[in-house]
């Protein structure tokens, strides 16, 4: 594997910021109700997640380490306000149901933290392929949440993405189940709670079965082992 | 000896901060207007349905402060209301001889999403549907939303005050 994908496999799969780092869960439990709201909020936390990486790794020469901290956030926070305009000008009505949670990706630890420890210490490159891994976790995180949350919560699928692709994604809507099937629950707050729990331990089912039959094959307690202690 | 504090890298990043964001406003400013105009006269149209204004007139009638539709016997006023998270935009209109509600929409607010989506939903029997025909007297009996009192509260609220200040034979309308 090369130093590129691995670092990008890194990012998204071992070191996931959802399941793994467990990073970045605000956002995720309360925007992950419909799948055009999950996706709406990836693209932003990308742009901003790609941008803010980007810059640091550009700028790290010049940032000095006792203005470490405020230089990051300034930064985080210009990539926040353009996402803003960005998703202002050209996803409006999606704009409205969202908009607090793409102002509070500001204060998102999943950012802060790849400023922090990777961005600021590597070169632009690689900090670009590692924004685009962890945004990508995320993504998968936050869309495999909605999915799951609009399904058995309201029923349907990708409904509204209108307001992310215009007038002919109307037709995307996918109704699957009638209001018999439907569990209102997890359209609410504590669905978001019930279902990210559900998430976190298939992903960690998963990932120990993974290691645990590559151990066996191998016979090697190894260097390779994917490090999924989780951090809070 | 301490080290002189070099300030010229943060000014760098400051300065490249407010780079970035002045190019972004720049490109994006004229449909970012375009599109809350769009989004406000949608609004009006949805709640003044068949009674629907001209979109010339309605561009006009936009640009005064309050009251932006007043004809027919019809008032369409815009409102705030105090909620939560700050002001929740609102557009009210009411027949003006009996201040029977005709329907209240929500512009513009920004409340906690999830728990405010009720402010969004315009649908049949969505709560903003329990305005429509209510009147000045029977407006404070519409229950407010679990979880969401402060914000329901406040809407019923402006309501109910732009209901009380209005005198029928005060309003005067262009048509």
């Amino acid at each position: 594997m090369s130093h590129g994908t691995q670092i990008f496999s890194n990012a998204w799969l071992h070191n996931n910021p959802a399941w793994i780092q467990l990073l970045g869960l605000c956002p995720l439990l309360a925007v992950s109700t419909s799948v055009v709201n999950a996706l709406g909020l990836s693209l932003a936390t990308a742009l901003v997640m790609v941008g803010a990486s980007s810059s640091i790794a550009m700028l790290r020469r010049w940032i000095p380490d006792f203005a470490r901290l405020p230089c990051f956030v300034l930064i985080i926070a210009t990539f926040t306000t353009a996402a803003m305009l960005l998703l202002q000008a050209f996803a409006f009505e999606l704009y409205l149901s969202i908009a607090l949670f793409v102002q509070i990706i500001v204060t998102n630890c999943m950012i802060l933290s790849r400023a922090e420890s990777f961005a600021s210490r590597q070169s632009l490159g690689t900090s670009v392929i590692d924004a685009l891994g962890t945004a990508l976790g995320f993504a998968i995180a936050l869309l495999l949440l909605g999915a799951f949350r609009e399904l058995l919560g309201s029923g349907t699928l990708f409904a509204g993405m209108s307001q992310l692709f215009g007038p002919s994604a109307q037709a995307w809507q996918l109704d699957l189940l009638t209001e018999d099937w439907q569990i209102r629950l997890l359209s609410l707050p504590p669905g978001a709670f019930l279902s990210a729990g559900l998430l976190l331990a298939g992903a960690n089912a998963l990932i120990n079965r993974i290691s645990r039959s590559s151990t066996e094959q191998t016979e090697s307690a190894g260097d390779d082992a994917p490090q999924n202690q989780g951090q809070t | 000896m301490a080290e002189r504090t070099n300030l010229l890298g943060p000014v760098l990043v400051a300065a490249f901060c407010a780079l970035v964001l002045s190019i972004t406003h720049l490109t994006t400013a004229g449909q970012i207007a375009d599109n809350q105009r769009a989004h406000d006269q949608r609004a009006l149209r949805d709640l003044l349905g068949e009674t629907l204004p001209d979109t010339a007139l309605l561009a006009e009638a936009w640009q005064d402060d309050q009251i932006v539709w007043c004809a027919q016997r019809i008032v369409a006023a815009r409102l705030q209301a105090d909620g939560y998270a700050g002001p929740i935009e609102l557009l009210l209109a009411w027949r003006s001889d009996r201040t029977e509600i005709i329907g209240v929409s929500v512009v513009r607010h920004l409340e906690t999403p999830g728990i405010a989506d009720f402010l969004n939903d315009h649908q049949q029997g969505s709560w903003l549907e329990e305005f429509r025909t209510s009147t000045a007297t029977t407006v404070g009996r519409i229950d407010a939303v679990t979880g969401a009192t402060i914000s329901s509260n406040a809407v019923r609220q402006a309501v109910a005050q732009a209901l009380q200040l209005s005198d029928p034979a005060n309003t005067r309308c262009r048509s």
